[in-house]
C-alpha cells in the first residue's frame, strides 16, 4: 500500500504511465550501454521515480545516484515506441534533487556561476590559459587548450537589411570557442547575409543550468535575454544553446541551428564550397540529434566538402552532456571511452590516415572529446565548411 | 563494478520486473563478467541453498525473468563481448549479454546476419534468446533459434560447466537446452550460426478489406510454394496507432495489413513479388505497395516491431498474448478473439506472424481501474482455450515463463509433464536454476511451490 511521499510531486502521473516497461530504449541509454545495470537505463530511472512518488520506496543514495548519472541526452525520446515524454519526468526530478542539497553541489553552483556572468568567465579563461602554459592544470579537470586572449570579432560589412541575421555568441562558446562565431560570419557573409552580433547584451542562454537541474536560475538567466524589436532570425552555433533559445524565443523569434540554417542554402552552398577529397566523422550532439531531430542535415553539408564517415554507435551521447562531465566525471568518462571506441574502430576499419577529422557541432562535445586521449583533430562544422570556401 | 553481489532496494526491485506485468522480490542480483564468475555466483547459491535466475535485458514478456522470492539474479549483460567472428565457417562465438541487433551489425560487416529477429531484438540479448527459442519474422524461412545455435558453454546448477554440440559429445543436449527458459543452467558463450544477407529484397505492403480475406491470401501464399522470408499481419486499430508513430505509409483504411518479404537473387525477387502480386489480388487486396529503398523497408520494420509498444498511446497497460494456431483457422480464431475481448469489456489488437500462425492478441487496459486485471486474465485464459481447441498450441516465441505454466495440464498430459520434470531434473536435480517455471505445479517433487498471489500486478 503506498503511502504518500513528498518527493516527485512534480513529475506527471500521465507521463509515468506511458512506460510500459518493454525495454526498447535500453540499447539507446549511453549509461545502460557502458554498465549493463538496469539502474542506468531509462525503464529503470522510470520506474524508481514512479515508486519513489508513490511512496513505496524511499529517496535512497542509489536512487539519486541512478537519477543523477541521466546525462539527459534524450536519446531514449526517439527510440519510445510509447511516446513517452521522459524529459518531463526527468527535468524536475533532477531539479528538486539539487533543490535538496546545496552544500554538496557547490563547485558546480560555482561553475555555472561563472559561465553565466561572462567577465568572470574571460578572467578565468586567462588564468587558466596560464596555468595550461605551465602544466598546471590537473588532467582530471578535463578542461580543453583555452585561449588567453580572445580573437577579436572584426567589423563585417552591412551587406543588406532584409537579410539580417543575429549570431548569438553566447558564454563558453564566446570564450573558448570564438574561432567558430569568426568562421559562422564568414560563412554567413558568403551566402550574402549581414550578421548582427548578439554580444554580452544576451549573455549566456542558460541551457547548462536548466540541463543541470537548476531551473530557477536558468528562468531567471532566460528571463534577462532581451527581446529585441528587430525580428530578425537568431542563428546559434551551439547545439545545447539553439535547443535551448527555441523554447525561450518560441513567441518572438525564429531561433535556428547553424546546421539547420545552412542546410535552408545547401544549393548556394554547393557553389560555394569546393571538394577537399577528405574523410570527416561526424559525431553529433545530443541536443542536435535527439532533441532538434537535425541529423542527415550535417552529414549532407559535409559531404559538399568532404567525404562523410558515420560512426555505427545509434548517435550515442559522448558523455559530455552540460555539465555532467564534471559532476559525474567517472560515468561521463566510461561514456565518452565507448564513443572513442567507435571512432578509433572506423578510423581503422578505413585506411587510418585519411580521416582527417572529427565533427562536432556543440562546445561541449568539442571541448570533452578534445581533453580525451584521442588523436585526431576535432571541429566544428562551421570551420570544416568554412575552410572549404573556395 | 563487477563480482559484488548488489542488495540496494532498488536494485532488487528493478531485478524483479521484466517485460511482463509480474513481479518478484530477489535477494539480490550480480553481474558476472566472466564464465568463472558465473561459476562462482551459481556456487554461490548453491552453498546458501538459495535458488538462482540468469537475466538477460529483461524483455520477457512471458515472466520467465521474474525470480522466485529470494533468489539470486544472475544478470549478464556485462558480459557482452562478440569473442570471435569466422567468416568462412559463418560462424561466431558470443556471450550471452551480447545484444542480438548488435551481434547482426557487427556480422554486417562481413555481410553476415544472426536469422532470429524478435521484436525485441534491438534491446534483447542472445543468451535471452537461447533460453527462450526466440523467433520473429524472419524465422519463417530461416527457423527459430534453435536452428542457429551451433555450440553452447554452460554452467550447469551444480556449478560444473560442460559443453553441448553436435560434434565433441555422446548426446546432441543442445536440444534440449534451447528454450528451457533459463530452468538447466546457464550458458555462458554461445556459438552462433551466421546466415548471409540477401542480395535482394522485397518487402510489400498489402491491405485487406477484412482479416479473414488476409488469412485466405496467407494460406495461398504458402500453398503456392513460396516461402517469403516474412508473412506479418496487423489489423487495423494496430496498424493505425503504429502509423502515427512511424509514417510508414500503412494503409489506413484496410481491415488488415499484410506484410510480405521475400528475399534472394534479384530474378527470383522479381518473379516472387509479381506472383505475390497476382496471389494477392485474387483474395481481395485493395492496396498492394513495394518498399522502394532501403529506409522505407526499415521503416516497415520499425513499425511492425515496434507495434506493441505503440499501445501506450491508448491505454497505459497491455497484455501481449501469444498462442499458435493452424494457418487455415486464423480468421475464425481472431474472430473469436474480438469476441472474447468484448465480452470482458477490453479493447483488443492484433498483430501476428501470420506465415507460422503464430497470433499476438494485445488486450489494452489501465490496471488502475478497479477489477480490470481479473478480466485480463479470464480474457488471457480464454484465448489459450480457443487456440488450443483450433488445434494450436499454448506459445509460439513468448515461452511458458510463469504466465503460461498453470496451462501446461490444458496442452500436456500428466505423463508428458512427468517426462519434461524428469529431464529437468537431470540437469538440475535440486530445482535451483529458475525454479517453479514451465512445469506447473505438481508434476514433480521438487516443484510444489505456488506463485505468491502478490506476484500478478
Amino acid at each position: 500500500m503506498s503511502i504518500s511521499s513528498p518527493h516527485f510531486q512534480f513529475v506527471n502521473e500521465e507521463d509515468l504511465n506511458t512506460c510500459v516497461n518493454c525495454g526498447l530504449c535500453l540499447p539507446h541509454c549511453p549509461t545502460y550501454r557502458v554498465t549493463g545495470e538496469d539502474i542506468y537505463s531509462p525503464r529503470g530511472r522510470i520506474n524508481l521515480i514512479r515508486s519513489v512518488k508513490h511512496g513505496d520506496m524511499e529517496l535512497t543514495k542509489e536512487v539519486v545516484n541512478s537519477l543523477d548519472t541521466c546525462i539527459q541526452c534524450m536519446g531514449c525520446e526517439p527510440a519510445c515506441p510509447s511516446g513517452v515524454q521522459y524529459h518531463n519526468i526527468i527535468s524536475p526530478v533532477k531539479t528538486e534533487i539539487h533543490q535538496r542539497r546545496y552544500w554538496r553541489d557547490i563547485p558546480l553552483r560555482f561553475g555555472l556561476y561563472v559561465v553565466s556572468h561572462l567577465p568572470l568567465l574571460r578572467l578565468l579563461t586567462r588564468i587558466i590559459s596560464v596555468f595550461q602554459v605551465l602544466k598546471a592544470v590537473p588532467k582530471r579537470l578535463q578542461i580543453p587548450r583555452v585561449p588567453f586572449r580572445r580573437q577579436q570579432l572584426l567589423n563585417y560589412p552591412h551587406l543588406s537589411r532584409e537579410k539580417e541575421v543575429i549570431l548569438f555568441t553566447g558564454c563558453v562558446m564566446d570564450a573558448w570557442y570564438r574561432n567558430v562565431h569568426e568562421d559562422t560570419i564568414t560563412l554567413l557573409n558568403a551566402l550574402g547575409y549581414s550578421v548582427v552580433i548578439s554580444g554580452d547584451e544576451y549573455g549566456c542562454c542558460g541551457a547548462l543550468h536548466e540541463h543541470a537541474g537548476f531551473t530557477k536560475t536558468a528562468e531567471k538567466i532566460q528571463g534577462n535575454i532581451p527581446r529585441s524589436t528587430d525580428n530578425a532570425t537568431i542563428i546559434v552555433n551551439s547545439a545545447g544553446c539553439s535547443a535551448s533559445l527555441k523554447k525561450t524565443f518560441k513567441d518572438s523569434h525564429e531561433v535556428l541551428d547553424i546546421n539547420e540554417f545552412l542546410y535552408r542554402h545547401i544549393s548556394d552552398l554547393h557553389k560555394l564550397l569546393i571538394h577537399r577529397k577528405e574523410k570527416v566523422i561526424i559525431q553529433e550532439p545530443c541536443h542536435l540529434r535527439h532533441v532538434q531531430g537535425i541529423s542527415l542535415e550535417v552529414t549532407e553539408l559535409l559531404g559538399i566538402a568532404f567525404d562523410v564517415v558515420q560512426l555505427d554507435d545509434d548517435g550515442l551521447c559522448c558523455g559530455a552532456g552540460g555539465s555532467f562531465s564534471f559532476s559525474q566525471p567517472e560515468m561521463a568518462n566510461a561514456v565518452r571511452g565507448r564513443k572513442i571506441a567507435e571512432i578509433t574502430r572506423v578510423i581503422e576499419s578505413i585506411s587510418p590516415d585519411s580521416v582527417r577529422y572529427v565533427s562536432s557541432a556543440n562546445p561541449g562535445c568539442l571541448s570533452f572529446l578534445s581533453s580525451s586521449a584521442i588523436n585526431i583533430e576535432i571541429q566544428h562544422p562551421v570551420t570544416l565548411l568554412k575552410q572549404s570556401l573556395r | 563494478m563487477s563480482g559484488a553481489v548488489h542488495i540496494n532496494t532498488a536494485e532488487l526491485f528493478l531485478a524483479g520486473q521484466d517485460g511482463s506485468n509480474m513481479m518478484g522480490s530477489p535477494l539480490g542480483v550480480c553481474y558476472p563478467t566472466t564464465t568463472a564468475e558465473v561459476q562462482n555466483a551459481v556456487r554461490w547459491a548453491r552453498s546458501k541453498g538459495v535458488p538462482f535466475i540468469a537475466r538477460g535485458a529483461g524483455t520477457g514478456l512471458a515472466g520467465g525473468a521474474i525470480p522466485e522470492a529470494g533468489s539470486l539474479v544472475i544478470c549478464l549483460t556485462k558480459m557482452n563481448k562478440i569473442r570471435s567472428i569466422d567468416a568462412n565457417r559463418r560462424s561466431a562465438w558470443v556471450e550471452p549479454g551480447v545484444l542480438n541487433a548488435d551481434l547482426s551489425r557487427q556480422t554486417s560487416r562481413e555481410g553476415l546476419h544472426f536469422a532470429p529477429d524478435p521484436s525485441s531484438q534491438q534491446s534483447c540479448t542472445i543468451g535471452g534468446n537461447v533460453a527462450n527459442n526466440s523467433g520473429g519474422p524472419h524465422c519463417l524461412s530461416e527457423g527459430v533459434t534453435s536452428a542457429h545455435i551451433l555450440s553452447l558453454e554452460v554452467v550447469l546448477p551444480s556449478g560444473e560447466t560442460c559443453t553441448f554440440d553436435a560434434e565433441t559429445s555422446l548426446f546432441d543436449l543442445r536440444g534440449a537446452f534451447i528454450g528451457s527458459e533459463g530452468m538447466f543452467g546457464i550458458a555462458t558463450a554461445i556459438e552462433v550460426r551466421l546466415v548471409q544477407n540477401p542480395p535482394h529484397v522485397a518487402t510489400m505492403v498489402v491491405g485487406f478489406a477484412s482479416v479473414h480475406d488476409g488469412a485466405l491470401a496467407v494460406s495461398a501464399i504458402i500453398a503456392h510454394g513460396i516461402i517469403p522470408s516474412a508473412l506479418e499481419m496487423m489489423d487495423a486499430p494496430i496498424t493505425r496507432a503504429v502509423e502515427e508513430y512511424v509514417h510508414a505509409g500503412f494503409p489506413l483504411d484496410a481491415a488488415a495489413t499484410l506484410i510480405v518479404e521475400i528475399d534472394g537473387l534479384e530474378y527470383s525477387v522479381i518473379d516472387g513479388s509479381r506472383q505475390i502480386r497476382e496471389i494477392v489480388s485474387l483474395f481481395g487486396a485493395t492496396s498492394f505497395q513495394v518498399a522502394e529503398t532501403a529506409v522505407e523497408r526499415a521503416r516497415i520494420w520499425k513499425g511492425r516491431k515496434t507495434a506493441f509498444g505503440a499501445i501506450a498511446r491508448i491505454q497505459p497497460n497491455y497484455y501481449l498474448h501469444d498462442t499458435v494456431v493452424p494457418r487455415k483457422k486464423l480468421a475464425e480464431v481472431l474472430s473469436q478473439v474480438t469476441a472474447i475481448a468484448t465480452q470482458e469489456q477490453l479493447q483488443v489488437m492484433n498483430v501476428f506472424h501470420a506465415g507460422d500462425g503464430n497470433l499476438h492478441p494485445i488486450l489494452m487496459f489501465d490496471k488502475r481501474v478497479a477489477g480490470v486485471m481479473d478480466r485480463v486474465h479470464r480474457a488471457g485464459a480464454e484465448i489459450v482455450r480457443v487456440s488450443l481447441e483450433a488445434g494450436g498450441v499454448l506459445s509460439g516465441e513468448h515461452g511458458i515463463g510463469l504466465e503460461k505454466r498453470d496451462f501446461m495440464r490444458w496442452m500436456f498430459t500428466e505423463n508428458d509433464l512427468l517426462f519434461q520434470q524428469k529431464l529437468r531434473s537431470a540437469f538440475d536435480p535440486d530445482g535451483i536454476s529458475n525454479p517453479h517455471k514451465v512445469l506447473p505445479r505438481g508434476s514433480g517433487c521438487s516443484d510444489t511451490a505456488s506463485i505468491p498471489p502478490g506476484s500478478w500486478i
